[in-house]
């Protein structure tokens, strides 16, 4: 399925990787900085898909 | 948990649905008396028009009764996460605009059901302008759920986009999902209607974008880490991945099927569909319960086995409902013989 997929698709896909990747760091570490980049990653990924889907 | 926090999230949910199965019974109306795609897909589209008044019916239900409970025993909210929570004051303030605005949205519903009930050609006749006015109407009251007193602040810009947001989010997923259930086991009407899962799904994320903007707008006084952020955060980066493959090449699967007149889902995608269908739905359900509950006492690793049970129960459902045929939509026979 993962071949299937359009690049926005999987940078949508990796912004959901990354967000939850950082939610551990800001639980574990208390890094807020990771989270905030991550958040905007999503932010991009969920607007880019929007657009080109 | 207190009671009147319950309340308040159904009747978020009541207008979130009603919200979104106006909106969508509008544009499948809209569609199918321009009558472009053809005289199948017009009934096939006049049909899910139809029976979304099932699910917006039982929505406003489900809204009023809750408004009404609320205005009798109005709360103190405090609050935690990543939204900004209204005051009392502010709460007080948005009921009182809303009130007639809520008084307007019962008459124009009983009107509308009257008409239904007794006067159902005539009504069938004005069903956009009921769709129309229902959408204006419940956008306008679900963003409404606080007054800061200045109209264009950005905490008051935020209670908008943040209220009306689950319109395009939870009305639209629910919409998709009582639709998606209805007609899954006619062929015909799948073949008609499912081209339109695409555009639905990209409100669902324009929806999901508008309320990322708005938390952007009181970042700084919203962001409180708890058990509730942690919890939020997670089922939304859930959505985010399992929106990712059900959006893409699950709907291009479904869709290159029906094209060829198959069964799309056969074998592992059957496993597939209901694996990612009942992960949007209990997730979204789940962002939008935690955020009516600010005084929740349990821990991250208690809300998300809560979580992930509720998942594997709405799966369960699923297999059951279709084990037993359960929900079977009665295909029209004009439908058939149009085509």
């Amino acid at each position: 399925m993962l071949q299937t997929m359009h690049w926005y698709e999987r940078i949508l896909l990796l912004s959901g990787i990354v967000m939850l990747a950082s939610v551990a760091v800001i639980y574990f570490f208390e890094d807020f900085t990771t989270w905030t980049i991550a958040k905007a990653f999503y932010g991009f990924g969920v607007l880019l898909f929007a657009w080109y889907a | 948990m207190e009671f009147l926090e319950l309340v308040s999230f159904f009747r978020q949910a009541g207008l979130a649905v009603a919200g979104g199965s106006s909106l969508w019974a509008l544009l499948f109306l809209l569609k199918a008396r321009r009558g472009q795609g053809g005289i199948q897909q017009a009934l096939a589209l006049e049909w899910a028009a139809n029976r979304l008044l099932l699910l917006f019916f039982g929505a406003f239900a489900l809204g009023v009764i809750s408004w009404l409970y609320i205005i009798m025993a109005l709360p103190v909210f405090g609050h935690e996460g990543i939204t900004l929570y209204p005051s009392l004051e502010h709460t007080l303030a948005a009921y009182d605009i809303t009130f007639w605005g809520y008084a307007a949205w019962i008459a124009l519903t009983g009107i509308g059901l009257g008409m239904y009930a007794s006067y159902r050609e005539k009504f069938k006749a004005i069903m956009p302008w009921f769709f129309a006015a229902q959408f204006l109407l419940v956008s306008w009251l679900i963003s409404m759920y606080a007054w800061t007193g200045e109209m264009f602040s950005a905490g008051q810009i935020f209670y908008y986009f943040h209220g009306f947001h689950s319109i395009f989010t939870l009305g639209t997923v629910l919409t998709l999902d009582f639709t998606f259930i209805s007609i899954r086991r006619s062929l015909e009407l799948r073949r008609h209607i499912f081209p339109f899962f695409p555009q639905i799904s990209k409100i669902i994320w324009i929806g999901l974008g508008l309320d990322f903007l708005s938390v952007a707008l009181v970042f700084d006084e919203a962001l409180v880490l708890g058990p509730r952020f942690f919890v939020a955060q997670t089922v939304v980066s859930i959505l985010i991945i399992n929106g990712a493959f059900l959006s893409g090449p699950l709907t291009r699967h479904i869709l290159g099927k029906l094209q060829q007149g198959v069964e799309p889902l056969a074998g592992r995608w059957q496993y597939i569909a209901a694996v990612c269908g009942s992960i949007s739905i209990i997730s979204w359900l789940t962002i939008t319960f935690i955020d009516f509950f600010p005084n929740i006492t349990l821990s991250y690793g208690q809300m998300i086995s809560v979580y992930g049970s509720a998942i594997g129960l709405a799966f369960a459902g699923n297999w059951v409902a279709e084990r037993f045929n359960l929900a079977v939509a009665h295909v029209p026979e004009e439908i058939t013989q149009a085509g």
